[in-house]
């Protein structure tokens, strides 16, 4: 796509942003508070340029609220905002060079697809044909072209919130913020949807700052995820970091860790790994988050696709428990059962482990690699539920 | 199974709205009947109208009502817009003091308000006339319209004018491009009512005019005074075509757009609760 390719030039040229050294967006000790409630409490994180960054967490846990401080929508009550080096905290949301895919996508009702991807434009005042070229362009990024005389209220949801995505980077901003912006859709759209905002950004090149509460959307589309709790950055990585290494247990419960084991350190770090006891499963050997000290009550994180029904040997740990619920997923089985301690653990099989039944008690177990060990957090799993 | 009609109900209903109506009809009746004595039906004709509105002093009355119109309702949108904006963003407190103002000035016998303004204006040395009607009447114009566009206001998104902020549009760019476009049929809707309150309004056009200005509404009153003649009840139909035209308009503004303002359509004018 030649026209994609003068996109980013022109974007280069314009702001100088492209190319810079230093973080796309880079935030300072940000922090936010209503009253007595603090939405965001004191955070500091850099962005790449062209990085997709996913901010995730429950309802309530700030990342709306940091994504329109960037914005210029909401004033921080403390910290520093800087884009490309430059900062941006006092100035007002019509000066910022970032733009924003609103939830409801917010298209102006009285305007037409045209208008509303041009209005930026014109707000730049950027000359008549110029503005037709342009428009037409990112009508035809995201698939729209032949709508441009459509209101609105015309469109599906999808078409809706891929106007409002044109909209935004029509203006070649240097970072877009996107808040929610497949929340309103169905799955399978969603689904779709997320392709082609992955295609999109790769192809414009533009920093994505991404909120969602769904960690699955943004582990797959995301460079980095960051999850937020409280106001605070819970754990910040690669979405394989955070899925298989979770720092805490409020992340490990967020990101879908179904399996945790009651354990307690019985021997410190060796470089190996630590030693750990774990209720009726026996002390084994597993990886886990550093900092653990010895007698500390954690959790064994176990994959459910770890999980096989066969005796423990060596390199393997493993329970006997009574399968209460089963179920056929296509090529695998979902299993889940109950061990003696009387936590519950769910996991995924091959389908020719058909031997199984419920009600029925069975060795399990699983390799000793796949077992990640982090501190436990009463508070955190509460919150998570 | 059908329920039984509620007979004396049904009736007692009619018999309100022949009373309500039969007034109206009859002055509608007489301005097209051909007897000049108002006792029978002698023939329809159009005669009454065109003496009635040959007369210069009911053309220059006719006139006199519109410009008050007009001015009275320039001036009240103007109000309600920026009263509207304001209480978007004031306190919860503020807010409440606020409408309690706006609605004071529908609720408030206008007797009392007309006389206060009456008295006012003499110790300023304000002059009665087109002026004094006109701010007269904007004491409960502006009320009307800013009930209309705050409920409107209160019906858009917010996102929508964050949205025009964050594409590069400053405060004033986002009310011209955004707001004021949004509230339009809010804004036409709350015209149209005030100007046909400001059309049929008597007691504060009656107090503040002076020697100088004369509604037709006032005109009418005096004419009723000596004598009820053919012409009074031309005048008053085309009087009441106007008002009727007018909120018929913004009626169906209000079915075809969202406006918020259903219920002032219902509410009916302050005189007729009096």
């Amino acid at each position: 796509m030649s026209d994609l390719s003068t996109v980013r030039k022109q974007r280069a040229r314009g702001h100088g942003g492209t190319g810079a050294p230093g973080p796309a967006v880079r935030l300072v000790s940000l922090r936010r508070a209503y009253g007595d409630v603090i939405a965001v409490d004191g955070i500091d994180v850099e962005i790449a340029d062209g990085e997709f960054f996913s901010l995730i967490g429950p309802s309530g846990c700030g990342k709306t609220t940091t994504l329109r401080m960037i914005a210029g929508l909401v004033e921080p009550s403390d910290g520093r905002i800087e884009v490309h080096g430059r900062d941006v905290t006092a100035l007002r949301p019509h000066r910022r060079p970032v733009n924003t895919v609103f939830q409801q996508y917010a298209l102006f009702p009285h305007l037409n697809v045209f208008e509303n991807v041009a209005f930026g434009l014109r707000e730049r005042r950027v000359l008549a044909a110029e503005i037709t070229s342009r428009v037409g362009e990112m009508l035809e990024l995201v698939g729209l072209t032949g709508r441009e005389r459509y209101r609105p209220s015309q469109l599906s949801g999808g078409q809706q919130q891929r106007v409002a995505l044109a909209r935004s980077l029509v203006l070649r901003p240097e970072v877009l913020l996107l808040d929610e912006p497949l929340g309103a859709l169905d799955l399978k759209l969603r689904k779709e949807l997320q392709l082609q905002l992955k295609r999109i950004q790769h192809e414009v090149g533009i920093t994505f700052i991404y909120v969602t509460h769904d960690q699955e959307e943004a582990f797959f589309m995301s460079d980095r995820v960051t999850i937020m709790r409280d106001g605070r950055l819970e754990q910040l990585g690669t979405p394989r970091d955070v899925y298989q290494r979770p720092a805490t247990e409020f992340v490990a419960e967020f990101v879908g860790a179904s399996n945790r084991l009651e354990a307690s350190v019985v021997s410190a770090d060796d470089g190996s790994g630590y030693e750990v006891a774990c209720e009726g499963v026996g002390t084994f050997r597993a990886v886990g988050v550093p900092g653990l000290t010895l007698g500390q009550s954690v959790c064994a994180i176990v994959r459910p696709e770890a999980i096989s029904p066969e005796p423990t040997g060596p390199g393997r740990a493993g329970l006997t428990a009574t399968v209460t619920d089963l179920a056929y997923l296509g090529h695998q089985i979902s299993c889940v059962v109950q061990t003696p301690a009387g936590a519950q653990m769910t996991m995924s099989m091959h389908q020719h482990h058909t031997g199984i039944a419920v009600g029925s008690s069975y060795e399990f177990s699983w390799p000793l690699e796949s077992v990640w060990v982090l501190p436990r957090d009463d508070a955190g799993a509460r919150a998570a539920v | 199974m059908r329920l039984r009609r509620p007979r004396a109900a049904s009736v007692f209903t009619g018999l309100v709205l022949v009373c309500l109506y039969a007034p109206i009809i009859t002055v509608i009746v007489f301005s097209v009947d051909k007897d000049p004595n108002l006792i029978s039906w002698k023939g329809f004709t159009t005669h009454w109208y065109a003496q009635a509105f040959s007369d210069p002093q009911v053309r220059r009355d006719l006139l006199t009502s519109l410009e008050v119109a007009a001015l009275s309702t320039v001036i009240s949108l103007a109000i309600a817009i920026c009263a509207g904006l304001w209480s978007r963003q004031a306190g919860a407190r503020a807010r409440r003091f606020f409408d309690g103002l706006t609605y004071s000035r529908i609720v408030l016998p206008e007797v009392v308000f007309a006389l206060g303004l009456l008295v006012l204006f003499n110790k300023l040395h304000i002059a009665y006339g087109v002026g004094a009607i006109v701010l007269g009447h904007v004491v409960f114009n502006s009320a009307y319209a800013t009930i209309i566009i705050q409920a409107r206001l209160a019906s858009l998104s917010p996102s929508l004018e964050e949205a025009a902020a964050d594409l590069g549009a400053n405060r004033w760019r986002v009310f011209k491009r955004v707001t004021f476009p949004l509230l339009l049929p809010a804004v036409l809707v709350a015209a149209l009512l005030t100007i046909s309150f400001s059309f049929d309004d008597v007691i504060v056009s009656q107090f503040l005019g002076g020697d100088n200005a004369e509604p037709v509404s006032v005109l009418l009153l005096g004419m009723i005074h000596l004598h009820v003649t053919p012409e009074v009840n031309a005048i008053g139909t085309a009087l009441m075509l106007i008002t009727l035209v007018t909120f018929a308009t913004a009626g169906v503004i209000t079915l075809l757009r969202p406006t918020g303002a259903g219920q002032m359509l219902g509410m009916g004018r302050r005189a007729a609760s009096e």
